[in-house]
């Protein structure tokens, strides 16, 4: 039993630490008032942005751990300024978020495709996995802790201090905030930012850690899964955190129905048939409380002059 | 005589502003000076938040400039505004609903850093409420609190925000005497420091009360400055109105009982039972609501923004559902029939903002007419459609090429005429009206009160008249109810209807 428990710690924590993350990040993203179509396209291009990083550091520096770490904190980087565009041109171009939401994502998809294949045709497929994040107990208790602790931070933020109170003023309502004098661009610009390195840590964690490596496609529906985490913890750190645990068990254990003569096609299409089973529960259920409401202008068009 | 002891604070030269439809202001110039109460007096609609809100960079002037701290500016933004220490206070509490009272004054704050603690304004919060003698928790969520709650949350931040001039726009339109005096009180204290205050109200003996000079607005333009050593309420009063005095009264309104008829009993047409319905952000916005509108009678439902009005509309033209209660149109049971069967028995619609509700901006003003006609099968029959639009924009006075006009294209006082003139001829039994006169200039507004009036005496339709002006209610209405949190706190007959009575229950 015992070691059954720890085979379970274990093979989870990956999938945790890669859904915890991203599925914060969204949350952040979409806490700002910015719908996050956008984050299945980004999460794929920071999972091959996390690969070619790692190939060509881990070529440049003969390898080891810098060329891992140096490749987590450039795909955070990168995820980070994309996402910060995306949630600025959200605000100050006049078209549907979901239009530019779209955009971003399919503009993910693309780039992770070439990415990944300059990587690839550069560096050849390697493994790329991060040697001492993928063994023993430890690592995988230092990986649960330092994301507990991320989610943590990120409710600080969120809740404790001025940042996050203009962060959620601008998602309920973006007009009223401008007019007290919250710069709404800044503030999502900012938002962006912390939430797109949270996703983007996400994306390079399930290639380095994982996967351990890439192939053609990598990534795709993952950031839904995630997306489907945010919702579902209604958007609030310590909650999204609670949430993941159960939807990375899900997703972890679900694909090993085949052995139990569960069709291919139904096993590999449990997680997402469970994600959208619960995000209809937990999103139908009303009068929640203020902390856990879905923000009020959520995904609208932000003029600032009043229409008359 | 007023002698400045110092370069204005703030100026505004030449401001021009023109909304669709209207020329809200007019070439208008102000100086505003440290420490002086300046009181902006005029008449709804005299352009005074208009002007305001330019200062506040909340609108963008089409002509004009304005000056600060020795610097020009063709516009300003809110963020730099604030900067300049410009601060507006809006009539209706702008505070985020879902924050607590302690997060709407953080943000509004700009001596704290994006990394300062929840914790430290709070106390900050808690010191200067104390200070005041007001007694708030800075942990409340804003909406739950009451309006006159929120409007002292209000007079709390900018006592916070360490203002050079102050906006005050009709703030202290629904405070109570008590606390207005305190709150009067509280300017003159921020005037010794050296703090401008530009005081925006439409009442005559406030402005009388607390500023060093009122300055008069009328139809966009300022019509005239007056000192402190001058002040006359008869002449500041004369600036008001001028010539368009008698507008103000009401007794050439078609007058007369309501038609009864000689059927036996005389049975509502719209009954509310004990009505509950959930509101948009959860929680129920009405709450027990009962009310009877009988044959060719105006019911007047005042109350305070987001008490509860735009769901009552909504359940009484099925666009809401209703939760508990029963809904009887004609002694008939609609409740949860849907929009469609109600709007079938005969019940039209104004709504506040028609481009939402009910018209189509994209479809011409044929179709816009063709989708709200009930019955008339799948084919449109073009020509009698179009010579119907055409007979609806002569008689209203709809400023529109044709009827093949989109609906967008027209400007916000004609689409609201076009609704108008559509729900007129249509509605048989009722008509729902939502604030219907706010995107109208006050000479339609009162050709469409009183062909309402004329309806209701004529052809027996009864009216739901839901509106935030207490003065538009009083003048159209048959009977008044008032709305509050959800519920109807009492209801009036127009004669016993008294002004106070009904302010008292709409802060209550």
């Amino acid at each position: 039993m015992r070691e059954l428990l720890e085979w379970f710690v274990q093979i989870l924590a990956p999938a945790y630490v890669v859904y915890t993350l991203a599925a914060t990040g969204s949350a952040v993203v979409e806490r700002c008032g910015v719908l996050n179509l956008a984050i299945d396209g980004l999460f794929v291009l920071s999972s091959s942005l996390a690969y070619t990083y790692a190939v060509l550091f881990s070529a440049l520096l003969q390898g080891g751990a810098p060329a891992t770490w140096l490749s987590l904190l450039l795909t955070a980087a990168t995820v980070a300024l994309l996402y910060s565009l995306y949630t600025t041109l959200s605000t100050v171009l006049p078209v549907s978020q979901g239009a530019i939401g779209l955009s971003f994502m399919f503009i993910g998809y693309g780039l992770g495709a070439v990415v990944g294949n300059i990587g690839r045709i550069a560096f050849g497929l390697r493994g790329v996995r991060v040697a001492y994040l993928g063994a023993g107990h430890g690592s995988a208790a230092s990986a649960y802790l330092s994301t507990i602790l991320a989610v943590t931070a990120v409710y600080l933020l969120l809740y404790k201090l001025k940042l996050g109170v203009m962060i959620r003023a601008v998602g309920e309502d973006p007009r009223l905030a401008s007019q007290v004098g919250v710069s709404v661009t800044g503030t999502r610009l900012l938002t962006g930012l912390l939430g797109g390195a949270l996703v983007g840590l996400g994306g390079a964690l399930f290639t380095l850690w994982r996967v351990g490596g890439w192939s053609q496609g990598q990534g795709l529906n993952h950031g839904w899964l995630a997306y489907a985490i945010s919702i579902a913890g209604w958007r609030h750190p310590p909650l999204v955190a609670l949430v993941s645990l159960f939807f990375s068990t899900a997703y972890v254990l679900l694909p090993h129905l085949q052995r139990l003569g569960l069709p291919i096609e139904a096993s590999t299409a449990a997680p997402y048939v469970t994600s959208i089973a619960i995000m209809v529960v937990v999103s139908s259920i009303r009068g929640r409380s203020r902390l856990l409401a879905d923000p009020k202008s959520l995904g609208r068009a932000f003029f600032r002059e009043e229409q008359v | 005589m007023f002698f400045p002891s110092s370069q204005p604070v703030l100026r505004v030269v030449g401001i021009t502003k023109r909304f669709p439809g209207v020329l809200a202001l007019d070439d208008v110039s102000l100086e505003l000076y440290p420490g002086e109460i300046h009181s902006l007096l005029g008449e709804n609609g005299s352009g005074k938040s208009t002007l305001a809100k330019i200062m506040a960079g909340i609108y963008v002037p089409d002509r004009g400039s304005i000056e600060v701290s020795g610097r020009s500016f063709r516009f300003l933004d809110p963020v730099k505004a604030v900067s300049y220490g410009i601060v507006y206070i809006p009539q209706s509490p702008s505070l985020v609903e879902r924050l607590t009272v302690a997060e709407n004054i953080l943000i509004a704050l700009r001596s704290y850093g994006i990394l300062s603690s929840m914790g430290r304004v709070k106390e900050a919060v808690a010191r200067r409420a104390r200070e005041m003698g007001i007694g708030i928790d800075p942990e409340a969520e804003v909406g739950k609190l009451s309006y006159t709650q929120k409007q002292i949350v209000e007079l709390l931040k900018a006592s916070l925000l360490d203002a050079k001039v102050l906006l005050l726009d009709e703030v202290t339109t629904y405070l109570p005497r008590p606390l207005r005096e305190a709150f009067y009180g509280y300017l003159r204290l921020l005037r010794s420091e050296g703090r401008t205050i530009l005081l925006i109200t439409h009442k005559v003996f406030e402005a009388i009360e607390v500023a060093d000079r009122i300055t008069v607005m009328r139809s966009g333009r300022i019509v005239g400055t007056v000192e402190r050593s001058e002040f006359d309420a008869d002449l500041v009063r004369g600036l008001m109105f001028g010539s368009s005095a008698s507008l103000n009264h009401v007794d050439y309104l078609p007058e007369g009982e309501p038609p009864r008829g000689p059927t036996v009993e005389r049975r509502p047409v719209i009954l509310l039972d004990d009505v509950w319905a959930v509101g948009e952000t959860g929680g129920h916005a009405l709450r027990g609501v009962s009310v009877e509108v009988n044959p060719g009678e105006i019911l007047g439902v005042v109350g305070i923004s987001g008490n509860g009005q735009r769901e009552l509309a909504e359940v009484l033209v099925g666009l809401r559902p209703v939760e508990r209660g029963r809904y009887y149109l004609d002694g008939i049971d609609v409740t949860n029939k849907g929009a469609k069967a109600i709007r079938a028995s005969g019940v039209g619609f104004v709504p506040e903002a028609p481009l939402y509700y009910s018209l189509s901006g994209d479809l011409s003003l044929m179709e816009n007419l063709a989708l709200a006609e009930q019955g008339g099968g799948p084919v449109l029959s073009l020509r009698p459609l179009a010579a119907r639009v055409r007979e609806l924009i002569e008689k209203y006075g709809i400023a529109a090429a044709s009827p093949r006009t989109q609906a967008k294209v027209l400007s916000g006082g004609n689409v609201m005429r076009f609704t108008i003139a559509r729900e007129l001829e249509s509605a048989k039994k009722a008509l729902v009206a939502l604030n219907p006169t706010r995107s109208l200039d006050e000479r339609f507004a009162l050709s469409f009160v009183k062909a309402l009036r004329r309806s209701s005496r004529l052809s027996g339709l009864s009216v739901v008249y839901i509106s935030e002006s207490l003065d538009e209610v009083l003048r159209v209405s048959d009977r008044v109810a008032v709305i509050n949190s959800g519920r109807i706190v009492g209801v009036y007959s127009r004669e016993a209807a008294e002004r106070e009575t009904l302010e008292k229950l709409m802060v209550m």
